[in-house]
């Protein structure tokens, strides 16, 4: 890495963050906490005055609970369209309106850059989800109690950072092939919708298969675990318990979206 | 004896069937300010692309201060491709802060002297976004100032300025060449202003260096051309007459002027020789002075023919 590397990791991180899209992914980190931790105090306080603790049974309604329920919404998908967004406008956007190639006549590879930029978007991941955690902690403790440990929860907020890494190098993809943030999120979305559907589909499959004496198609249902969606949603064993499988194929979507997009970049011709 | 500064030898770049590039051949040396003129289409701004990185060459080399490490080459190079892009939300300062962090040198000082130099300073608070056409163009040569570089590479570096913003860079440009004895590459396609500016110049056509030289090398090089003052009726008299002199052709006449004649080697004494021969009366010959342009139209027409 150039000597600069440090420099250009901080303007990097400017302009992420004061980007429209940085922007709006930390206010809407905010918000997600104000939001769980407001409807989880106020469905505490009719749960407690109507029916006894029957609805809170139904729920974790502490701190603990808010949490979860913050991580869950945060990942529902606002956040993440953000974070895609941000990858569009760091590299895609900066491609089409040739503001990387200003960046790329200075003495830096193209290695550095796209690493800088890597770097810069997932402090921004790390942030929106700091905030998320720090909002719905530093309210939801004093509305809602703190009930449990929230250990387990911090871990699922960890291994959403790496979800959110692994989103983010998917991004990194189409972002260096397509021209322009909206196609970049249209990519990642369209493929997602594709991975949830063939997931559910062969999750579908097994089961009634099974019902029916299929047993060649038995075992599809297996199938569901390699797709990427099952390791992007790592995050969700904060409660049941974390899967090393879905850590591993993380790892792979990192690597292999890494090496696809430098590939990518460093022969890209930029006019 | 002045050393190299750029040097590129059979750069070559092709785009399918086309050849962008024709083995470029360039040799500028420290202190100069060297002019790259060519029509459009001719490979100015791919031949810098390829220089700066930006798109891969399929042959040839380039070597700046005898470097030949693209990202070593670029620490000394400040450089400004065709438009100058901004990020629009940033002020002039932050964009030029953007590129003091990715050029690994420069500092507030360096950018508090660009900003003055392109006149910007007490502008540089406002975003980009808001900047005229000249502001941004003034910005863009800010920005290749900033990160102390010992050559400049500029892509029509005065395109949208008006003519006393022109004035005001090609001013500037001189005493960066003069003072701070920077070496500047420079493509442009007015003549006027590479002439004023450049002590050497290299003209390209269809990805070919066609010709290089100083300015008066270059129309020193070029053919003579006569105006002939004589008693020529019929006009096709004259255009037979030369017809049949090796080393003469006759050129249309200028706003229905006098007949003109090309001279390629051969000495007027013996163009007036051979006309009196003819027949024709000769009052006077008159020498045409060339200009860059004359030189830049003969070359880049003859290979468009």
């Amino acid at each position: 890495m150039p000597p600069q590397f440090r420099a250009m990791i901080q303007a990097e991180l400017q302009a992420v963050f004061r980007r429209g899209s940085g922007k709006a992914a930390l206010v809407a980190s905010v918000l997600v906490g104000l939001v769980i931790v407001f409807g989880f105090h106020q469905v505490a306080i009719r749960a407690g005055a109507d029916s006894a603790n029957q609805a809170r049974d139904l729920f974790d309604s502490s701190a603990r609970g808010a949490l979860g329920g913050a991580l869950r919404l945060r990942n529902f998908f606002i956040i993440p369209l953000f974070l895609v967004l941000a990858v569009g406008a760091s590299v895609s956007e900066e491609m089409h309106d040739n503001t990387l190639r200003e960046v790329l006549i200075r003495p830096v590879n193209r290695v550095s850059v796209l690493a800088a930029k890597l770097i810069a978007l997932c402090s921004l991941s790390a942030a929106t989800l700091a905030l998320t955690f720090g909002t719905t902690l530093l309210l939801g403790a004093p509305l809602l109690g703190m009930a449990e440990a929230i250990d387990a929860i911090a871990l699922g907020y960890l291994a959403s950072f790496g979800s959110d890494v692994g989103l983010i190098c998917m991004a990194l993809v189409p972002a260096v092939l397509l021209r322009g943030s909206g196609p970049v999120v249209l990519a990642v979305v369209l493929f997602l919708i594709a991975d949830f559907t063939l997931r559910y589909a062969f999750k579908a499959i097994g089961p009634i298969a099974e019902k029916f004496g299929q047993q060649d198609l038995a075992g599809l249902d297996e199938i569901a675990a390699y797709f990427p969606g099952e390791a992007l949603a790592c995050w969700e064993g904060w409660k049941d318990g974390f899967e090393g499988a879905q850590f591993a194929g993380l790892g792979a979507i990192i690597v292999i979206c890494i090496a696809g997009a430098t590939a990518r970049f460093l022969r890209r011709d930029f006019a | 004896m002045a050393s190299e500064a750029l040097v590129t030898e059979g750069l070559t770049r092709r785009y399918g069937a086309r050849t962008s590039l024709d083995a470029l051949t360039v040799r500028v040396l420290e202190g100069d300010v060297y002019g790259f003129l060519g029509p459009n289409g001719a490979g100015k701004t791919t031949a810098i692309r390829c220089i700066l990185g930006l798109i891969r060459a399929d042959a040839g080399s380039v070597t700046i201060f005898g470097e030949r490490d693209p990202v070593r080459q670029r620490a000394h190079v400040g450089a400004m491709v065709e438009t100058p892009a901004f990020h629009g939300w940033m002020t002039g300062r932050q964009n030029l802060e953007r590129a003091v962090a990715f050029a690994g040198q420069g500092s507030k000082e360096d950018i508090d002297r660009a900003l003055s130099q392109v006149g910007l300073l007490g502008r540089d608070g406002e975003k980009v976004q808001g900047y005229s056409l000249g502001m941004r163009q003034r910005l863009g040569i800010a920005r290749t100032l900033v990160g102390r570089p010992r050559l400049l590479i500029l892509d029509e570096p005065t395109n949208g300025l008006d003519p006393r913003g022109m004035r005001e860079v090609r001013d500037l440009l001189s005493q960066l060449a003069r003072d701070a004895r920077l070496t500047i590459f420079i493509s442009s396609h007015l003549l006027a202003e590479i002439e004023q500016l450049c002590s050497r110049v290299g003209i390209l056509n269809q990805g070919r260096l066609v010709s290089e030289g100083t300015v008066d090398e270059l129309i020193a090089r070029r053919d003579r051309v006569l105006e002939v003052e004589v008693d020529a009726r019929p006009a096709e008299q004259l255009a037979a007459a030369v017809a049949c002199l090796p080393g003469a052709s006759l050129r249309p006449a200028i706003d229905g002027g006098l007949p003109r004649i090309a001279l390629e080697g051969l000495d007027p004494a013996e163009l007036n020789a051979h006309l009196t021969r003819q027949g024709l009366r000769v009052f006077a010959l008159i020498p045409q002075r060339s200009s860059l342009e004359d030189v830049f139209l003969s070359l880049t027409t003859k290979e468009l023919t």
